[in-house]
């Protein structure tokens, strides 16, 4: 087993840990920018930290538990720390109990009051006063760029975790909305692209092909993603969500635009293009309905067309990935499901850990040079080999999606992802074409960033509006599409219960967590 | 056995202490099987029901879990009033009594019905067969259930289609709000009837023959014989039974709704203990959904009071 820790250092025995003065010169080579600080690896001491981590499921079907996983051990070889590992079911039971692990990766906005609560709270801590001295190669490469310190930090302005931080977002979307190319086929159509040709496809396959269901997808999906971005462009708003224009909040769900949605995803409802089924649809029934051929629309990621298309091999199924829908020709969605170049998943420190700096330091290592080829690739000679001085995923990590025994970038974690792993392991061309296609869409013009969180001081009167809000948007959202509510009658109804419920309030709320992030 | 008794007392007259706990232990001593038995029991409760009582102060507090519950602020009675003027406390209360009390004017009497039933039955071999086959719903997990009631009451579900050749309209049914109440209930009736039997069946066979004897030479019927003879017989049974029903009347389990719910028919199937589950365990909101929870035990202890002393007068039979 041959390892070396980058293309032009000499290869030594990977059962040695790397020796010091080698990754000394590297980590101080990726941070010579600005920073004097600079730490080297493996740390001193034997340090001891434990860590809760996301359950990959995909990984849980090989073995029992993750941390079995070569890279949580390649890692702790390469930092000289022992690592405990957790995974926890259920992180609000977790967050209830105290008893904290030193580490815990999470997405931070699923914490009810977001980041800063959890630092109010005692959960987390802040980290800026650490950042500098115990971890300079991340805290140099967020520093440098504003946009990205900008929504590393809380609506305190202050830094809480270690982010994920993905460079390749701007070249490709990993969800959308795709269909059956085969069918599309055999109608002889092109993939639609305005909302006209996705309608006219959908009848057409009900009437010509005897699709039972053609949009067979589970509320959450239909009202989150397919009704939220994915026609919403077609009737003149980014998204039925939150959305921004220069600075100002909107929220789609009360706006004139979304009553229109509504009444389209209503007639489609009432044609039995939308499964009459879909409020008990759950996401298992949506796959199985797409790939038995009952229904002809799936919403998903491009992980799920890849296991989608392995599944079928050697039937006739093929895919075609649907870009967000327009009104007219020619036209580019104002919105789609692209990623933030930073959301709010990553590791923070406990309130429970002895030593924030050796757990800062730890955790650094994933963003010096080295740690970084670490968590995208995995080892040399295991999972990549250097092609012409750049690293290549190989066979063995791309079989079987097995990428996550060797590093972190089979999901989300606590690293720069580089741009090429995004796209290493897929083996079906048709994916590689749907994240491009996918990638349509001017959403950075209307996004509210996932940094922008409520205010401390709002962030009690935020979260018991919203509680109340969205449950009652949901609820009319199914009760609209199969009408229950009648979208001609109630839609005053609807928005003068929103009101009753202080929506404007709400929005204001809104407003002030992106102006306190812009003025960042 | 008096004599006996009279020794220990004399004993103890003799300067020993009288105290509560030395009598206790005297009588942990000479009966110490009994105690052992009950053991597990009291550590039941203390462990999981009386322990985790010092919790419910979090319902009084803004609770932060970096600050424990004895260190987080108090706030008085703000999540109780949140919870009252809460666009849906109306609803939550309206949708909980109307399930329980469905499944309890339903539900209870299915199981004592059945057990009549079965009592009438002569040939051995089919009862047992009845028996068994009514007792497997129970052993069945609620998930696996609840697929099943989705699957059968879905639009093309095998319900559904028995349902539409006699004019009932083919539409998923836990799409529509009017249906989610029977649903739950037959659902519930079905799972739960033959294993409810069981104890009235075992109050039946403690019946004294002599009584159907000496009705059958009166002249009684079959059906005067329930009526005159089995029932009263199993009166106290039922209303044991009955009372402790009553205790849960508030608490709606929900694991089932929340296994067959969804957002469009939230209108009759969010119950207090769904609305507690989400706020809790969800959004993180302790101290709220904690003031809920403990709202929804105060009205079910003040039912089971109040029945209970209703009992006592009509009938004498109760709890305490």
């Amino acid at each position: 087993m041959m390892f070396s820790a980058c293309g032009d250092t000499p290869s030594s025995d990977a059962s040695s840990t790397p020796s010091q003065s080698q990754s000394n010169t590297d980590s101080s080579a990726g941070s010579e920018a600005s920073g004097s600080a600079v730490v080297s690896y493996p740390l001193e001491g034997n340090p001891e930290l434990s860590i809760a981590w996301e359950t990959n499921t995909g990984i849980l079907s090989y073995m029992t538990d993750w941390s079995y996983s070569d890279f949580f051990k390649w890692w702790q070889e390469d930092t000289g720390v022992k690592l405990t590992m957790s995974f926890p079911s259920d992180y609000s039971l977790l967050f209830a109990t105290g008893d904290y692990p030193d580490m815990v990766f999470y997405n931070w906005s699923g914490y009810a009051g977001g980041p800063v609560k959890a630092i109010s709270d005692g959960v987390i801590v802040e980290l800026d006063e650490y950042l500098p001295e115990n971890a300079p190669d991340y805290y140099n490469f967020i520093s440098q760029d504003e946009d990205l310190s900008r929504s590393l930090k809380d609506s305190n302005g202050k830094y809480y975790t270690f982010g994920y931080i993905r460079n390749d977002v701007d070249e490709v979307t990993t969800q959308g909305v795709w269909t059956k190319a085969d069918w599309l086929k055999q109608l002889g159509l092109e993939t639609p692209q305005t909302l006209d040709e996705f309608t006219d496809m959908c009848y057409r396959m009900k009437d010509e092909l005897g699709v039972e269901k053609v949009i067979s997808l589970p509320s959450a999906y239909l009202q989150n993603y397919f009704g939220a971005h994915s026609i919403a462009s077609a009737f003149g708003i980014p998204t039925t969500n939150w959305y921004q224009i220069d600075g100002k909040v909107h929220y789609g769900y009360t706006e004139e635009a979304y009553r229109e949605i509504l009444q389209y995803l209503h007639k489609l409802y009432v044609d039995g293009i939308i499964d009459r089924d879909f409020q008990t649809v759950d996401t298992t029934i949506m796959f199985s309905n797409f790939l038995s051929g009952i229904s002809g629309v799936m919403y998903g990621w491009g992980t799920r067309m890849q296991s989608m298309l392995d599944e079928m091999k050697g039937q006739e199924f093929d895919v075609a990935a649907i870009r967000n829908l327009t009104k007219n020709t020619g036209e580019t969605p104002m919105y789609n499901g692209r990623d933030q170049k930073v959301n709010t998943y990553g590791v923070s420190v406990t309130t429970a850990c002895k030593d924030v700096a050796t757990a800062c330091k730890f955790l650094n290592y994933c963003y010096t040079e080295e740690g970084n080829i670490l968590a995208n690739f995995g080892r040399e000679g295991v999972s990549f080999d250097y092609v012409d001085g750049a690293p290549v995923l190989n066979q063995e990590a791309i079989a079987e999606n097995s990428l996550g025994f060797y590093a972190m970038s089979a999901s989300q974690g606590a690293y720069i992802r580089q741009t090429e792993i995004a796209l290493a392991s897929i083996s079906y061309p048709q994916i590689i074409d749907a994240y491009t296609i996918w990638n349509e869409g001017d959403t950075e013009d209307y996004r509210i960033p996932s940094g922008a969180g409520m205010l401390p001081e709002e962030i009690d009167e935020a979260s018991a509006l919203e509680s109340e809000i969205s449950t009652y948007i949901s609820e009319c959202f199914v009760k609209f599409v199969n009408g229950d509510m009648d979208i001609n009658t109630q839609w005053e109804e609807y928005l003068s219960t929103l009101q009753s419920m202080n929506v404007e309030r709400f929005i204001e709320l809104k407003q002030h967590a992106l102006d306190n992030y812009n003025a960042r | 056995m008096t004599t006996k008794f009279q020794t220990a007392a004399s004993e103890s007259g003799l300067g020993k202490s009288n105290s509560l706990l030395a009598r206790l232990g005297r009588d942990i001593r000479k009966n110490y099987g009994a105690y052992l038995l009950i053991l597990p029991a009291i550590l039941y409760y203390t462990i999981f029901c009386y322990k985790p009582m010092y919790g419910i102060i979090i319902a009084f507090k803004d609770f932060s879990p970096g600050k424990g519950i004895f260190g987080s602020p108090w706030v008085g009675l703000k999540h109780f009033e949140a919870f009252f003027s809460s666009y849906y406390f109306w609803r939550l209360l309206k949708n909980t009594l109307s399930i329980s009390l469905t499944s309890i004017v339903f539900g209870f009497p299915a199981p004592i019905i059945f057990a009549l039933l079965l009592n009438e039955i002569r040939n051995m071999k089919f009862k047992r067969v009845v028996q068994t086959v009514t007792y497997m719903p129970h052993f069945i997990s609620l998930v696996v259930i609840c697929s099943l009631i989705k699957l059968f009451t879905a639009e093309d579900g095998i319900i559904t289609s028995l349902l539409s050749v006699v004019g009932f309209e083919p539409v998923t049914m836990l799409s529509k709000s009017r249906y989610f109440v029977p649903l739950y209930v037959i659902s519930g009736i079905w799972q739960e009837v033959g294993w409810g039997s069981i104890i009235y069946l075992s109050a039946l066979t403690a019946i004294d023959p002599g009584l159907y004897e000496a009705a059958t030479i009166d002249g009684a019927t079959r059906w005067q014989q329930t009526l005159h003879v089995t029932l009263p017989g199993i009166t106290s049974t039922i209303i044991i039974m009955l009372i402790l029903r009553m205790g849960s009347v508030m608490s709606v389990g929900y694991e089932k709704i929340i296994l067959l719910y969804n957002e469009g028919i939230f209108e009759t199937a969010d119950v207090i203990s769904t609305f507690v589950y989400r706020k809790g365990l969800q959004q993180f909101q302790w101290s709220y959904s904690t003031a809920v929870g403990l709202f929804n035990s105060v009205i079910n202890f003040a039912i089971v009071f109040a029945v209970n002393q209703i009992s006592r007068r009509v009938s004498e039979v109760s709890l305490w």
